[in-house]
């Protein structure tokens, strides 16, 4: 959406109308309604009655309410101007100290500026109780009031001049002569309208010596028919010019237009309620701007932890998978080692002599002439074996055998001894003992014991 | 107070709200970012594990075809394998001719700490019935010992004491 560019509306108050304008969008919006009891009331119709924008005014006001007078002050009387003016309206009925309040604003003439130049003042004042009112009314319909101010000072406003210049210009039944130069309103002068030629030949000619001009070159006068302009130019002898710009109420256009406001009426509780409601206003902003940047931060920060938030959690998954992986690996080193320890326990039982095959041997090598009656063979480990560091293979194991047995005569055991020795399988065979033995009637035979050992490696 | 003053406050009282919001997440994310970079150094440092797991697995798997490949193996520590173990001696008696006297099994380990089961048989039979078990107990599919053999004469035949141990494997 297109936001408008608007100006404070210029509201004037003056006896029998009130009326605004505001530039909204470089267009001027003009409004006017009655003055009635209910000035809440005139005010919201005269907001209604035009398309204004905001709630930012600028009051004015003309008429009875306002006294407005250009003052010559003495020599060095221009610090002491509050106290001229406040002296001159001292005993006066409508606009003494207890029932008005004064504003000032204070010039020194041109070309002759120091400390003993002669200076001169325009003096406006307010009806206090006008003035209440009005603001009362302001507030409680909520207007933002910027400023008040005597609405004949602001229409200087309403147009610009480059040079010193002179202006008419007639609004609510009053004639305002206004002289001043560029920007700067140094001369005001209101009377009852319409103004006799002689009297504003007089005015023109008392702004222009207080101006330090020997004349003025025109006059330009807004509110004034055709008739009336060609009257006043024969009258003056001097030309009466339109301003460059339309103006049709310049007295609210003033007002409407930002500048130097040369006397503020703002009542001081007006004041502190408007820095107030500029404080709100900050304070309003500074919270918002204040939230927004909180909010943009604590999103982005939001979404930075969402962000470390799946991170983690990633990162967690993956702990724990490593997590398994390691208990895992510790399973499988313990399978290792039981596998490793395993595959040791075969390879250090791998027998060098298979007991079948010695006993075999054993058997064979009797023959005929020789009973084996009794047998015995331990299988031990090799108490001479002393493997290395780190052996892994077969244990040396010895086998010892002790054999009893009985031979047909002492030449067959010999005979069995050296069969087993010869084999290769057998060491130290010994003959432990050897006896004859009759076996029966005519029938001897010898009982032998045998000691022998076979080694597996 | 003068409105400077006053917008002064306001904006301190806005920085300490702004702080108040925002200096708990900022902790949040302090503490969590410590977590996550604990959590990158504890995984950086077993960033190996998953290789090395792979690498023992494939070594486990080369163990088993090695102990798969070999004629004898280990009897399992189990009560149902020493059972089967037993009933396959049995067997061996019986298809050698011999005859079980008596039968006594005790648990031993031998060969500094490789368990094993050791059986002590006592049969009777002649010397090719003798030959016949012996050969038949070195067949046997598991790695097995004859520890003690003793011969000794008997009425008709011969009585037989062995003692046959059969190598267990490791439990742990």
């Amino acid at each position: 959406m297109k936001r408008r560019k608007h100006h404070n509306i210029g509201i004037v108050i003056a006896d029998d109308t009130i009326r605004a304008a505001q530039q909204v969008d470089g267009r001027l919006v003009l409004g006017s309604v009655p003055t009635g009891e209910n000035l809440k009331k005139c005010l919201r119709q005269l907001l209604s009655s035009a398309p204004f924008v905001g709630r930012d005014v600028v009051v004015g006001f003309e008429g009875s309410a306002v006294l407005i007078e250009s003052i010559v002050l003495p020599a060095g009387g221009a610090k002491e101007a509050r106290k001229i003016c406040a002296d001159r309206l001292k005993g006066d009925p409508l606009f003494s100290a207890e029932k008005a309040i004064l504003g000032v604003v204070v010039e020194g003439t041109a070309g002759s500026e120091g400390p003993g130049s002669q200076g001169f003042a325009i003096m406006a004042a307010v009806d206090k109780d006008r003035l209440a009112g009005v603001m009362k009314a302001c507030r409680e319909i909520e207007l933002e009031v910027n400023a008040v101010e005597a609405a004949a000072l602001a229409s200087w406003r309403a147009w610009t001049s480059e040079s010193l210049n002179v202006r008419l210009v007639r609004s609510s039944g009053h004639d305002i002569v206004l002289a001043g130069n560029g920007e700067k309103l140094l001369f005001c002068r209101i009377v009852e309208a319409p103004m006799s030629t002689p009297d504003l030949r007089a005015t023109v000619g008392r702004a222009a010596s207080l101006l330090g001009a020997e004349a003025f070159d025109s006059l330009a006068a807004v509110g004034l028919d055709e008739e009336e302009r060609e009257d006043i130019s024969e009258g003056l002898k001097m030309p009466v010019k339109e301003p460059a710009c339309d103006v049709d109420d310049a007295v609210a256009m003033g007002l409407a237009t930002e500048g130097t406001v040369l006397a503020d009426f703002t009542p001081p509780e007006e004041r502190i309620l408007r820095e107030k409601r500029r404080m709100r206003k900050v304070s309003l902003a500074m919270s918002g701007a204040c939230a927004v940047l909180v909010l943009a931060v604590g999103v982005l920060r939001l979404q930075h932890l969402g962000g470390l938030e799946d991170r983690k959690l990633q990162l967690e998954q993956r702990y724990d998978i490593v997590q398994a992986d390691k208990q895992q690996l510790a399973v499988l080193e313990e399978q290792l080692t039981r596998q490793g320890l395993n595959e040791a326990v075969i390879a250090r039982a791998q027998p060098g002599h298979r007991m079948s095959t010695l006993f075999r041997l054993l058997a064979s090598h009797a023959g005929d002439d020789v009973a084996l009656e009794t047998v015995k063979i331990n299988d031990i480990e090799n108490p001479a074996f002393d493997p290395p560091e780190g052996y892994v293979g077969p244990i040396a194991r010895q086998l010892e055998v002790r054999v009893n047995g009985l031979a047909r005569n002492s030449l067959s055991v010999r005979e069995f001894a050296d069969g087993l020795l010869a084999s290769g399988a057998f060491e130290d065979v010994r003959l432990e003992a050897s006896e004859r033995v009759l076996l029966g009637i005519g029938v001897d035979g010898e009982r032998f014991r045998i000691y022998t050992r076979a080694e597996t490696h | 107070m003068k409105s400077s003053g006053r917008i002064a406050v306001t904006a301190l009282v806005l920085l300490a709200a702004s702080a108040g919001v925002l200096y708990p997440l900022q902790g949040s994310i302090g503490s969590l970012s410590t977590e996550v970079n604990r959590l990158d150094e504890d995984l950086a440092r077993d960033a190996g594990v998953h290789a090395l797991l792979m690498a023992k697995h494939n070594e486990l798997l080369e163990a088993e075809r090695r102990m798969a490949d070999r004629p004898f193996g280990l009897c399992p520590n189990t009560p149902e394998a020493e059972h089967e173990f037993e009933s396959s001696l049995l067997r061996a008696v019986e298809q050698s001719g011999m005859h079980r006297v008596k039968m006594d099994r005790r648990s031993e380990v031998r060969d500094g700490k490789a368990p094993s089961l050791a059986i002590e048989l006592v049969v009777e039979g002649d010397a090719f019935a003798l030959h016949d078990f012996l050969k038949a107990i070195e067949e046997m599919r598991f790695v097995t010992r004859v520890n003690h053999l003793a011969i000794e004469p008997g009425t008709d035949v011969r009585r037989v004491t062995i003692q046959v141990a059969v190598m267990l494997e490791q439990k742990s």
